[in-house]
């Protein structure tokens, strides 16, 4: 609970005890038994001095009878300073004169309840400052005639409060907007009037439909409703596309998030408005533009094809048939141009292959991850077997994924494990654990290990951290791996020490 | 056997790269069975010269082609189509020999009755034995209709 509600219902509390004990001491009051009517007495003193409130009780004068400790503390006066003096002597100066005829007024008219209904309340304390207050008023009958009791509460932390938070919203950069349960606005900042145009006065008190487009105007005020009746904190428009609408009736891509806030008024929404234009056109840009690249590359590299595999069929034809008939150089220069032009076919066949994984990924299903690597392990037997490796695995889930891919990745991963395997036999476990809504695959080896200033760059296409000569291949796998991960919403990467095994990790989302 | 037969095999060549147009004489220079290769370079050239039009009035009627899917003027697919709803074409053995590995290109050609769909391996002892293999099939193992 906040302090400041805390405080009220305190307030509220010791009023309702406070009434009780008034009503308590009319009715004895009336019965004129002076005994009982001494302890009533006594009684309704006791409960005004420890009422948390601070209690002011006046005669039709405007002569204060009655004051509690509260009192004191709130206006700084020692008790004895204001008993028998004017109610005024609290009323701050610019406010005085007119004070009486408000009193004389609730004398003819008593009834129990706030003053000063929708105005700003002040006290004026001993010292001269000033403290706004909420002040309750209950007309108490006695024989002795009628008074007023009134309540006093310092509001000083809930304005600040109040202050601060109206501060925070106005400055804060993204649109703010609070409404009622009616759907009225109640608050808006510089942003908002920024975004759509309109003066602050020209929104306050307003409906909120006022921003929302035509075209979901109407169906607007039941979604608000039922936001009012399962209030929580979240973006609006789950999976939808949001715009608001400016005066001038253009529309802007909006992100909005509905913060419920409770308040002694009941419960308002703050909601923070975002104007997205600026995004929505760069993920459009972004988009646009990866498609251009994957087509791109896809046609590049397929016409590449064509012209390359002249150069390499007439280049081994050439070696083919002239082996031996020319010198040691032209052999060499020949091994050299077969070299580049086998080099490029494998470049250009990852590049291909790079490029379908997003233009021909089939849709992502439910698929039984277990049966997926058997596939991998049994296209891997023979190379296992060449290997010694020993190969386990945990049993694993099922998780939403395109087969055909995700056995790539299994391919991928444990052939690299065999290939940059060390002096022992390759050891190699694929594991599997849950990590909230996804699962955690492993591929762990006891391989050469990479050091950790690489844990990025094998991921980028076409990077290699050894020697052709040592280790063959063009850099792509980990490229693809990657792609692939990524474009089943997973992350991929490495932990390993240089010498002491490496272990692959990404994530895949549960089925 | 037609390495017995009086005319050598007629293999029609419908290619217009002459890379792959001598590349696949190559290939076949040593098959077994005495074969002629002619050559056509577009789809348009390779249906006047298999219905013997104008110039080609006098041209062999090929036992086999080969058939590129990729061509000028005319390309592979309608080539294809034509020749197998043409009654005195239809008969003939129609291999589509291309780079493409595209599946709707499969499809497609077998659809329009193509007798085989074989793409152009990138590696050239690759290429020369697939050659080879698709003369052996055809020329050698599989009994063609010679009228």
């Amino acid at each position: 609970m906040n302090p400041g509600l805390a405080f009220l219902l305190g307030g509220l509390f010791g009023g309702a005890l406070l009434l009780g004990a008034v009503a308590w001491w009319r009715r004895t009051g009336a019965a004129g038994d002076a005994l009982a009517r001494e302890s009533a007495d006594a009684r309704f003193r006791a409960v005004v001095e420890s009422a948390p409130s601070g209690m002011l009780m006046i005669d039709p004068s405007g002569t204060i009878v009655l004051i509690n400790r509260e009192t004191e503390r709130l206006f700084g006066y020692a008790r004895a300073e204001l008993l028998g003096g004017p109610l005024e002597r609290l009323v701050p100066e610019r406010y005085r004169a007119g004070h009486p005829a408000f009193r004389i007024d609730f004398f003819r008219h008593p009834q129990t309840r706030s003053m000063g209904a929708g105005r700003e309340l002040y006290g004026l304390r001993k010292d001269g400052s000033e403290l706004p207050v909420e002040i309750g008023l209950n007309p108490i009958e006695t024989p002795e005639g009628q008074f007023v009791l009134a309540s006093v509460v310092d509001i000083t932390a809930r304005k600040r409060a109040e202050a601060r938070f109206r501060a925070a919203v106005e400055s804060s950069p993204n649109g703010m907007v609070m409404i009622d349960g009616g759907g009225k606005i109640l608050l808006v900042n510089r942003e908002i009037e920024r975004l759509f145009g309109y003066g602050r006065e020209e929104l306050l008190g307003q409906a909120i439909e006022l921003l929302v487009p035509a075209r979901v105007r109407e169906r607007h005020p039941g979604l608000r409703t039922e936001f009012f009746a399962h209030p929580q904190t979240r973006s609006m428009g789950a999976g939808r596309d949001l715009f608001g609408v400016r005066k001038d009736g253009t529309e802007m891509p909006v992100e909005i998030g509905l913060n419920p806030i409770e308040t002694d008024e009941g419960l308002f929404v703050l909601a923070s408005v975002v104007d997205i234009t600026q995004r929505k056109r760069s993920e459009g840009e972004l988009k646009r533009s990866n498609e251009e690249l994957e087509r791109f590359a896809y046609v590049a590299s397929h016409d590449l094809q064509e012209p390359l595999r002249m150069v390499g069929s007439y280049v081994q034809l050439l070696a083919k048939r002239y082996q031996g008939k020319l010198d040691k150089d032209a052999n060499d220069f020949i091994g050299f141009a077969l070299d580049g032009a086998l080099r490029m076919q494998r470049l250009i066949q990852d590049l291909l292959a790079f490029s379908r994984v997003s233009t021909r990924g089939a849709d992502l299903v439910p698929t039984d991850a277990d049966a997926v690597l058997g596939n991998a392990l049994a296209n891997l037997k023979l190379t296992i077997e060449e290997c010694g490796a020993a190969v386990s695995h945990d049993r694993l889930p099922t998780v939403k994924a395109d087969a055909g891919q995700l056995e790539h990745v299994f391919l991928n991963l444990i052939s690299n494990a065999l290939k940059f395997r060390g002096t022992a036999p390759p050891a190699i476990h694929i594991g599997a654990s849950r990590e909230d809504g996804d699962w955690r695959f492993s591929v762990r080896d006891n391989g050469i290990g990479i050091e950790p200033q690489y844990f990025e760059r094998i991921f980028v296409i076409f990077q290699r951290l050894n020697a052709r000569a040592d280790y063959p291949g063009t850099g792509i796998g980990l490229a693809i791996v990657k792609k692939i991960v990524e474009r089943h919403g997973g992350r991929i990467w490495v932990e390993s020490v240089a010498g002491s095994g490496t272990t692959f990790l990404f994530t895949l989302s549960a089925a | 056997m037609y390495a017995t037969s009086a005319r050598p095999v007629e293999i029609l060549l419908v290619e217009d790269n002459p890379g792959d147009v001598r590349l696949t004489q190559e290939a076949l220079r040593d098959a077994k069975v005495r074969n002629q290769i002619q050559v056509a370079v577009d789809g348009v050239e390779a249906l006047a010269l298999l219905r013997r039009e104008g110039q080609y009035i006098n041209a062999a009627r090929p036992d086999l082609i080969l058939l590129d899917l990729n061509l000028p003027r005319k390309g592979g697919r309608e080539v294809l189509e034509e020749i197998k709803v043409d009654d005195r074409l239809k008969h003939i053995p129609v291999v589509i020999l291309t780079t493409s590995q595209a599946e709707q290109d499969i499809l497609e050609s077998y659809r329009l009755r193509a007798n085989a769909y074989v793409t152009k391996p990138v590696d050239l002892e690759q290429f020369l034995r697939v050659v080879k293999s698709i003369e052996q099939f055809w020329l050698e193992i599989v009994k063609l209709s010679r009228p």
